[in-house]
């Protein structure tokens, strides 16, 4: 985790905490993060250090009894309640996802060994025609080559399905999680 | 240690830090690291607590492109120095009569 990416996840944490108090810890912490960097360690060493981002924020949320609790009841149930009515369709669209990811990287897998193996039966065609023997072969390695780019198009659709579902996953954790409550 | 009298202690530790001159959060935690352990999050409120009691007064300074915040020792500070000293004789009095409970064990 980079030095930014920690201080955004750490202020984050402390949102309960009032806003120049929170702004003071942040720039408390950067300033110790750059002086452990000067020092030569690495961003995950001063990380560890600290006690890791949820170790940090719950030992620094301890002298702040009162920032613990700030959240909006109200806005906290109609988030939880929009979460359950819309469970079926998350869950529907997950399935659909993975449905979706299975069958991408199916058919790439079949149109590469079809195209493969149909070259191997062109082979004969050419003693009847040349011509038709290599119409056939390029169908063949067109098939194999579309396959090809389909395979690796499910990758990225796959890497996307599970970004997605991962912060619908997040998003469940957050509304539902301790931090909630 | 007993937290609050660890508390108390860490307070005029840090004071001790910034006596010969002014310094930064990661310096004061290293140079107070042969003595006393002193972690960065514990080290914040004691700042915060000494600046609030005008013990010490803080300052931005450049440091390589970027600025970094020093605390400086007041009088009020050297003050609160002087009576931890004062109140040494106290506590090795203290002390000695609690020790009296190791004396009667033997």
């Amino acid at each position: 985790m980079t030095r930014s990416n920690f201080l955004k996840a750490l202020g984050h944490g402390l949102r309960g905490i009032e806003q120049d108090e929170r702004k003071r810890l942040l720039d408390y912490y950067g300033e110790l993060f750059d002086d452990k960097l000067e020092e030569g360690k690495t961003e995950e060493e001063i990380i560890a250090e600290f006690g890791g981002i949820d170790g940090l924020k719950a030992t620094i949320l301890a002298d702040y009894p009162g920032a613990q609790s700030r959240r909006n009841p109200v806005g906290l149930a109609l988030s939880r309640t929009g979460l359950v009515l819309l469970s079926p369709v998350v869950f529907a669209v997950a399935v659909t996802l993975f449905a979706l990811v299975f069958s991408l990287f199916a058919v790439s897998v079949a149109m590469v060994l079809a195209g493969l193996f149909y070259i191997v039966f062109s082979v004969p065609v050419f003693a009847v025609s040349t011509g038709v023997g290599v119409f056939q072969i390029g169908v063949c390695l067109f098939c194999a080559g579309l396959g090809i780019f389909l395979f690796f198009g499910s990758i990225y659709f796959k890497r996307f399905s599970m970004f997605a579902m991962k912060s619908i996953f997040r998003l469940y954790s957050y509304v539902f999680g301790k931090e909630a409550a | 240690m007993d937290i609050q009298l660890k508390k108390g202690l860490l307070e005029v530790c840090v004071l001790k830090a910034l006596y010969g001159a002014d310094s930064y959060g990661y310096k004061i935690i290293n140079d107070l690291s042969p003595h006393v352990e002193l972690s960065e999050s514990t080290l914040y409120p004691i700042l915060k607590r000494l600046e609030a009691s005008g013990c010490l007064t803080s300052y931005s300074e450049e440091h390589n492109g970027r600025l970094r915040k020093y605390y400086r020792i007041t009088p009020a500070g050297k003050t609160r120095i002087g009576e931890f000293l004062d109140d040494w004789a106290q506590i090795k009095k203290i002390y000695s009569f609690i020790a009296e409970v190791q004396d009667d064990k033997e």
